[in-house]
């Protein structure tokens, strides 16, 4: 398969072959490969991918899927508008 | 070969590996407790300045601006570190925080910093959707600006293992065996090693590192918040900035704007964000610069900076005749890393600093004493 | 900011049911959901039994908010709430997580072309807003729901050809999906559906630190719970997101769960 047609963000253009080079840099968790390829920093948080990249670390270090890590969720899901915000603080 | 253990692998322990990994007998393990830039280095706002208010802060930013400018090279990187060099607007408030300004300004013209005041036509121009009838004055300075911190680390992980650097994650280090007067063997949560040099950049962590060896770093956790929008067009070149309204706001390459607050003086770990922060910076924030009330929120996080008692770093041999330590930051340890790394260097082999103008006296853990050294003034 | 005893977080079955619990119960209580319409999944299999629930929930002890979504959880169990325009801050004094569940997504080349659907997205197209992406589709999956077969012959959409995941090469079009590559040749289609199950929306759990325990038969990760109580005192789950069940099941994990949270509301009340 040819790695760099597979999406596996959309929102931060991240693809396949993005996510093996940092496979084979030797990096084994879902945080650092967020950290370098931006992947699950989008607004969906890796809701859509990061069952992907677990698979492909998986598969690549021969490590059981339920010692993978998901990745910390930070506020927010959805977008605020700053104005919004303000609003609510007078 | 000499051994040299390095804990931390943020940026400094980064750069001081990349450093040492240049001489020829040093044998280097780099260690950190968690996932690569788990810390501060992972989290902070990068934004890269020279306007400051101390001689000190101003070289050892100097000297980094000008490493990074020729960064991909000097890293041999393929891709792009990202340093945009669109400048830092520093807003004041008032005539006090104004004549600081022009002071900061004239000792950084005397040291080649081109930084200068702008009049308020020159800041609408520069920033056409600020409020100008909301700010005193601003200082600018052209070279200043923002790099990618994931890309910089990157290039130097990448550089320092093509130099043999080791590199190893999820290990912290647990206890350390003292003959001597010297570091002789240190143990982590997964082996033992024989080290000839052990080197501290663990951030925050640093003061819990010396307590090991019965050394006092003076340095605390402050908790800083961020956040980051969707991404918008292009809006906003420079970084701004105001001291006495604790807060920044720039716009990232890809289209992001990035803001933050200043801390509370707590000392805490915790890097929990907080919706008071949202409140509070979506406040300051349309202040100045008003219409963006659409702009939406989309992530908010928080780190640490490691905050030393005069806001300066602390790069320094220790009462440990092996033991180097480098923290205390105080927010802008990425901006000032690759002077870290060289001054690291430096102690580690008994040589003068090789960067001029500054004296590594000014940055050693025993100015504490003395409570002789100058305490930085520009900060959020 | 708005008080509650009670905020649960989904509109689905799992959470009508608690809702209708809760409001028996007399419990100050907000409902949460994304959607424009309440039922979840469930509002594409029987919209009937989806407003039976909607029906027996007392509006005096039940406020609805729907099109907003729990966009963070904040300490001492504070949420912030938006529909992307608004900000609504709320204090609980519990929170019932029932989530659900979401289609999952697999990766082959091209997989971003436009004329690609999940399964549920589909779904959602032809049953509520009665769009018929195209005459014949081919699907690709280890996970093939009955209801999808039943929905597509009902709407004359011609099955040409279901697919293994691990037969699927790439798909291929030139702006738009025409047709897939496998290892059994190659095939065309109006459209293409991704069918392969479910994994559960816990992204509220996970940014809470609740524990989590990871289920080897369906290979996803959801929550560690004693008495519906996640590892966070407070906060509860309740349906798919707790674990995979059918409709039936999860109305009854709702309603219990609400029954465990009145009991540890009373308990802390009791503290007090």
């Amino acid at each position: 398969m040819e790695k760099n047609k597979i999406i596996i963000c959309p929102y931060e253009e991240v693809t396949m072959a993005d996510i093996h080079k940092c496979l084979e840099m030797g990096f084994t968790t879902v945080e650092d490969i967020k950290r370098l390829t931006r992947v699950g920093m989008g607004p969906c948080q890796g809701r859509d991918c990061i069952h992907i990249v677990v698979d492909e670390i998986s598969k690549f270090n021969h490590i059981k899927k339920s010692d993978i890590e998901l990745m910390h969720i930070r506020p927010n899901l959805a977008n605020i508008p700053l104005k919004a915000l303000m609003e609510h603080k007078k | 070969m000499k051994k040299v253990m390095i804990i931390g692998a943020g940026i400094s322990g980064l750069f001081a590996a990349f450093n040492l990994s240049k001489e020829k007998d040093l044998d280097i393990t780099v260690i950190d407790k968690g996932y690569f830039l788990n810390g501060a280095t992972g989290r902070n706002g990068a934004g890269i300045r020279m306007q400051w208010s101390s001689k000190l802060n101003c070289l050892l930013s100097k000297y980094s601006v000008e490493f990074f400018e020729n960064g991909e090279e000097h890293l041999k990187y393929k891709d792009s570190i990202e340093f945009k060099q669109k400048g830092y607007l520093l807003l004041s408030n008032d005539e006090e925080e104004h004549q600081q300004f022009i002071k900061n300004i004239k000792l950084q013209n005397s040291l080649g910093i081109p930084s200068k005041l702008l009049t308020k036509d020159e800041v609408k121009k520069l920033v056409p959707i600020i409020d100008e009838t909301k700010f005193y004055s601003a200082a600018f300075c052209h070279k200043d600006g923002h790099l990618n911190p994931f890309k910089v680390s990157e290039a130097l992980f990448l550089a320092c293992k093509e130099n043999g650097v080791k590199f190893h994650f999820y290990e912290e280090l647990e206890d350390v065996k003292i003959q001597t007067n010297k570091v002789s063997k240190v143990i982590t949560s997964k082996a033992t090693y024989e080290v000839d040099y052990l080197i501290g950049t663990a951030g925050s962590f640093t003061k819990e590192l010396g307590v090991l060896m019965n050394i006092d770093i003076p340095v605390y956790p402050e908790k800083h918040e961020i956040l980051a929008t969707m991404p918008v067009s292009k809006m906003i070149e420079p970084m701004i900035m105001s001291f006495s309204k604790n807060f920044y706001i720039q716009q990232v390459p890809h289209g992001p704007l990035i803001m933050g607050e200043g801390g509370n003086h707590h000392s805490t770990h915790s890097q929990d964000s907080s919706i008071e922060f949202l409140e509070s910076i979506s406040s300051k924030v349309l202040n100045i610069l008003p219409t963006l009330g659409d702009v939406k929120v989309q992530r908010q996080w928080a780190g640490s900076y490691d905050m030393s008692p005069d806001r300066n770093p602390i790069i320094s041999k220790t009462k440990i005749e092996n033991f180097i330590v480098a923290c205390g930051f105080s927010g802008r340890g990425f901006m000032i890393a690759p002077a870290t790394g060289v001054l690291i260097r430096d102690l580690l082999l008994n040589q003068e600093s090789s960067i001029e103008g500054i004296n590594l006296e000014d940055l050693s853990i025993n100015r504490f004493e003395q409570r002789t050294n100058e305490v930085e003034l520009s900060f959020v | 900011m708005l008080h509650y005893d009670l905020v649960i977080i989904g509109g689905g079955v799992t959470g009508l049911s608690a809702a209708v619990e809760a409001s028996n119960l007399k419990m100050k209580t907000l409902l949460v959901e994304q959607g424009f319409t309440l039922g979840g999944h469930t509002r594409f299999f029987n919209e009937g039994y989806v407003q039976s629930f909607v029906r027996k929930i007392n509006n005096n002890y039940v406020d609805l908010l729907l099109n907003h979504s729990v966009v963070g959880v904040y300490d001492d169990l504070v949420l912030s709430i938006s529909d992307g325009n608004d900000f609504v801050k709320v204090q609980t004094k519990s929170i019932l997580v029932s989530t659900g569940s979401y289609q999952k997504r697999i990766s082959f080349p091209n997989n971003d072309l436009p004329n690609i659907y999940g399964y549920l997205t589909l779904l959602e197209m032809i049953k509520l807003h009665q769009v018929k992406p195209g005459n014949n589709v081919i699907i690709v999956g280890d996970e093939i729901h009955e209801m999808l077969i039943e929905t597509l012959e009902n709407s004359d959409i011609n099955i040409v050809k279901i697919i293994d995941k691990t037969d699927l090469i790439e798909a291929y079009g030139d702006e738009v999906y025409q047709g897939i590559t496998t290892k059994k040749g190659n095939f065309q289609s109006d459209f293409l559906i991704v069918s392969d199950g479910n994994l559960p929306h816990n992204e509220i759990l996970r940014m809470l630190n609740c524990e989590m325990v990871f289920d080897q038969e369906e290979q996803s990760w959801f929550p560690k719970s004693v008495d519906y109580m996640t590892s966070i005192k407070g906060v509860f789950v309740a349906g798919n997101v707790k674990s995979f069940k059918n409709a039936e099941e999860n109305v009854f994990d709702g309603s219990s769960a609400v029954k465990a949270i009145f009991n540890y509301l009373g308990e802390m009340h009791g503290k007090k």
